[in-house]
């Protein structure tokens, strides 16, 4: 019996490991020839850039923040949480100096930077505010209802976990480390990966956006 | 008897196989409840073990012994009771080992600096100057 489960098991593990790698390799491309991608580029742009789907998130501000408000500008956004000591701020001070680079050379397409909370039980806006702030007076901080959250990650290629009910309050959660660009349509038009490298990302963005 | 005297004539800190060089800290945005500390740890002697790290009650609450798994497209740290440090150096930097310190009193400042204590299965306990370094620019 023990022996039929964990075969079971690994029978639905390999048709969702298939059923995701499907999904991974339609939606996203490396920088194979003919592709968008910028050559040696560290992620992915997509073939066709992908409309988010419907959400309520809430902004640093506390007021509602949904797909619509992510027009109007190219947006990089890092999915995290204000708890990670480690690589959450790394990746935020990578995005301050994205930010740098892009000014330093003169590239005019409008950006806005930000961080999305997963872990909304303790990221209250206030937090938010304040944890963002400090790598930028501009960037912005996001978080929301679960559903929200799976909404926009899903949309983004983006994982997360989070306890369900945490023993303590000092729970960890895991997340991808990427960065997801949006389109001044607010559609996800490309994921930058792991090392995620300042000058790296604003010269690829510099192609991708064209200026 | 032996034991005794080679005990007797072993140097309290000079000498010790296990040192740590290279630590810092990363400043932490205001309200910041979680901090990190990297360093190296050198071990010129025989395999040893890390089995706990101590922080300055008043800087923050706990040290813990953290790590990064890669799996299923999440970054997810896993909290290691004890660490094995074989001879040579054992690095911890961003992405990687860290040292998680639980519960900031308050947000850790640039110029700043706090001690950790390793306590090893086999070497004496080793003290760090930990600096702390903004890292944002």
């Amino acid at each position: 019996m023990n022996r039929l489960k964990t075969a079971l098991l690994l029978v639905v593990i390999a048709v969702a490991a298939f059923a995701f790698g499907g999904w991974w390799s339609t939606g996203f491309r490396t920088s194979a020839p003919g592709s968008a991608s910028p050559a040696d580029m560290n992620g992915y742009v997509l073939d066709q850039p992908r409309p988010l789907p419907e959400f309520s998130l809430v902004d640093q501000d506390g007021q509602p923040f949904g797909p619509q408000d992510f027009s109007g500008a190219w947006s990089f956004i890092y999915f995290g949480y204000t708890y990670c000591p480690d690589i959450c701020p790394a990746s935020l001070a990578v995005m301050a100096q994205v930010d740098d680079e892009l000014q330093a050379s003169g590239v005019t397409s409008p950006t806005r930077f930000y961080l999305v909370s997963v872990d909304p039980r303790r990221d209250t806006p206030e937090r938010l505010e304040e944890y963002v702030t400090y790598f930028d007076q501009d960037f912005r901080g996001l978080t929301g209802d679960p559903a929200s959250l799976d909404a926009i990650t899903r949309a983004a290629g983006v994982v997360y976990q989070v306890p369900e009910a945490p023993a303590s309050d000092d729970y960890l959660v895991g997340h991808s480390s990427t960065i997801t660009l949006l389109n001044p349509n607010g559609e996800v038009h490309a994921i930058f990966t792991t090392p995620l490298v300042a000058e790296n990302i604003a010269s690829d963005f510099a192609a991708i956006a064209g200026s | 008897m032996v034991s005794a005297m080679i005990l007797a004539s072993r140097p309290l800190t000079a000498g010790e196989p296990v040192s740590a060089h290279d630590a810092w800290s990363r400043a932490t945005p205001p309200g910041a409840k979680n901090g990190v500390a990297y360093l190296v740890i050198k071990n010129s002697g025989a395999p040893d073990r890390l089995l706990d790290v101590t922080v300055d009650g008043a800087v923050a609450g706990e040290a813990q012994i953290h790590t990064h798994v890669h799996e299923g497209g999440m970054m997810q740290m896993n909290h290691l009771e004890t660490l094995d440090l074989p001879t040579g150096e054992t690095a911890f930097e961003p992405g990687g080992l860290h040292i998680m310190l639980m519960g900031l009193s308050q947000p850790l400042k640039a110029d700043q600096s706090f001690e950790l204590t390793l306590t090893l299965e086999n070497a004496a306990p080793v003290t760090v100057s930990v600096p702390v370094r903004d890292m944002r620019r």
